[in-house]
């Protein structure tokens, strides 16, 4: 998996000329029941579900039935243009024959209805990728694909369409991760932003350590930032860490070795000082400012009197004057 | 002309370069505020957004500018560019003028600051300056920390005391990288390694730049290495902490009060005070 699949709109790609509908494609409302074995389950070239099993589905539909028809296209084997979670359920469940409706539609017409079907719930971001990328398979006009874009609340720019064809064309485990995490497009972004072999490799680094969001956006970001620096990413390097916390501040050793050591320096000299929780130290977390806030929230007078007896004894002990050599940025820190 | 840091990448939408072509309007405007001032000998320039020199052979835009100041002889416009194209201004060039150059070692020329003119070229168009009357400013901004850079900029600083007379030289500024945040994302989509290979933070003004005790060492180094060559060049810093200025060079500067007292003073050392 590369990005060497990166949809360029206009970069000469030989692509079918968009053609509005000329012919209204029609749907045949009347039901029918059909044998599950005459629908081509295998032709999912208008399915936009990931993943296909549903749990809940598939006791609604163990309890129930299939109840809601599902949308066939006409001739030769059936394909399915909405109904996939159903079918299959229904295979799952060994059901013989499932309720159907027919359309003309042609290709482009049928993956519209399907993505028009799916939009009535959230599509997570694989869903929203494959929309993209089926659309712009069938060559659909960037225009229109910006359009559909916008609908699924997606940055309508060339650089979230280029995301939206590598995640598309990505393996079922990367699927697999982002849906999991419910990662959005710009973290999924950040992750194509690897190779195909480091993306695989950073999934099996951080999928154990459960992610948030956002800390994977920050783990990515520094992810990046350690590859342009060095050139190279040394993942296995990196293994062992306990959680995400742990494997951000081992990034950030490799990222920001100075500020890392400052940091450390400050949390052995306040761990020195031992001052009481009503007593605190606040430093510039960029090591910036040469001032250091000092606050005290006493509730009575001899906390007020403790503090500043603990205080006064520190700053006799020359320990802030440590904390201040930190903050004048004159000191080598590692 | 397009510099990979340059701020501009952050919010312009619009590769055009728009100029304004309403000249009387903006001299009208420079010749109140010149009026109005007793105090100070003010500062103008046209390179703060854009470059004075990249596309003025064409557009003949400075030159009535250029003309006003020499003939108002109360205040100073510089010029400042990456475009060593002067020629065109020889015959209206003035002492009020400053011809300003940004100086980065070559490496970083060729590789950050696409179409701009080569080193040698800007150093061969300040002297030029130099020669035909003009005091000249020398810009270390922004300076770039990577491998070897120190050797680099050394070399850098030797070039341009050969090729100038430093005495001659009205003020150089050093400035270390910053940008905003969303420079970094565009740093990290085209792999810039260069802009990257420091220690950077994020400032309180929500500006990535070089951890402090990276930039005082740069600071000294570069400082120290100008003042070797021009005891008595002004150098200042660009947009520094106080605490940073003291480390690095010893002045106190609190404030924009203090640097334009500085200016003021080595104004002063060259033009004299207000007439």
């Amino acid at each position: 998996m590369g990005l060497s699949s990166r949809f360029r709109p206009g970069a000469g790609m030989e692509r079918p000329r968009y053609q509005p509908a000329q012919r209204p494609y029609r749907f045949l409302v009347k039901m029918e029941t059909v044998e599950i074995d005459k629908i081509d389950a295998l032709d999912r070239r208008f399915c936009i579900s990931y993943p296909l099993a549903d749990e809940r589905l598939l006791a609604s539909i163990a309890r129930f039935g299939v109840l809601g028809p599902l949308a066939l296209r006409k001739g030769g084997r059936a394909v399915v243009i909405t109904g996939h979670k159903r079918l299959d359920a229904a295979l799952r469940l060994g059901i013989g024959k499932v309720p159907c409706i027919f359309s003309d539609a042609d290709d482009r017409q049928a993956l519209l209805v399907s993505i028009n079907d799916n939009l009535a719930r959230p599509l997570n971001t694989v869903e929203k990728a494959v929309c993209v990328e089926k659309m712009a398979g069938l060559g659909f006009p960037v225009e229109e694909i910006y359009g559909v874009m916008e609908m699924l609340g997606l940055p309508a720019r060339e650089k979230a369409l280029n995301t939206c064809m590598a995640a598309a064309s990505a393996e079922e485990p990367v699927w697999a991760f982002i849906v999991r995490h419910g990662l959005p497009l710009q973290v999924v972004e950040q992750l194509f932003w690897f190779e195909g072999g480091e993306v695989q490799e950073i999934i099996r680094l951080v999928g154990p350590l459960r992610p948030t969001v956002s800390s994977l956006r920050e783990t990515l970001h520094l992810m990046m930032l350690l590859k342009v620096k060095r050139g190279e990413i040394d993942l296995a390097g990196l293994e062992g860490a306990k959680d995400m916390e742990a494997l951000r501040r081992a990034l950030r050793k490799r990222t920001n070795p100075l500020l890392s050591g400052l940091e450390e320096k400050l949390a052995g000299i306040l761990a020195a000082c031992a001052l009481p929780p009503y007593v605190r130290v606040r430093v510039d977390p960029a090591f910036e400012r040469e001032s250091v806030d000092i606050t005290i929230q006493a509730r009575n007078n001899e906390e007020v009197e403790g503090a500043l007896a603990k205080l006064g004894n520190v700053a006799r002990e020359g320990l802030f004057g440590g904390i201040f050599e930190l903050t004048h940025g004159t000191t080598d820190t590692i | 002309m397009s510099c990979s840091y340059c701020i501009l990448r952050s919010y312009l939408n619009n590769p055009g370069i728009s100029v304004r072509t309403a000249t009387d309007s903006i001299i009208g405007e420079i010749d109140r505020a010149i009026t109005a001032e007793k105090r100070h000998v003010l500062r103008f320039g046209t390179g703060e957004l854009g470059d004075s020199l990249a596309v003025d052979r064409r557009l003949d835009a400075v030159r009535p500018v250029v003309r006003f100041f020499g003939e108002r002889k109360r205040a100073l416009l510089e010029l400042k560019s990456k475009w060593a194209g002067l020629d065109h201004l020889r015959s209206d060039l003035n002492p009020f003028v400053v011809v300003s150059f940004s100086l980065a070692p070559q490496r970083i020329v060729d590789a950050e600051e696409k179409g701009t003119s080569p080193v040698a070229k800007r150093l061969k168009a300040l002297k030029k300056a130099q020669d035909w009357g003009c005091l000249v400013g020398l810009h270390f901004d922004p300076v770039i920390v990577y491998d070897g850079f120190e050797s680099d900029y050394a070399r850098l600083i030797d070039e341009a005391a050969q090729a100038l007379d430093l005495g001659r030289v009205i003020w150089a500024s050093i400035g270390c990288l910053r940008f905003v945040r969303p420079l970094m994302k565009l740093f990290l989509e085209e792999r810039r390694r260069n802009l990257l290979h420091g220690e950077l933070i994020m400032g309180e003004d929500g500006k990535y730049r070089y951890i402090k005790s990276e930039r005082i060492k740069v600071y000294r180094m570069l400082y120290g290495l100008l003042k070797a060559k021009a005891p008595d060049l002004f150098i200042y810093l660009c947009m520094e902490r106080s605490d940073v200025w003291r480390q690095a060079t010893g002045a106190q500067v609190a404030g924009s009060e203090d640097l334009i007292a500085l200016f003021d003073r080595r104004i002063g050392e060259f033009y004299g005070g207000l007439q």
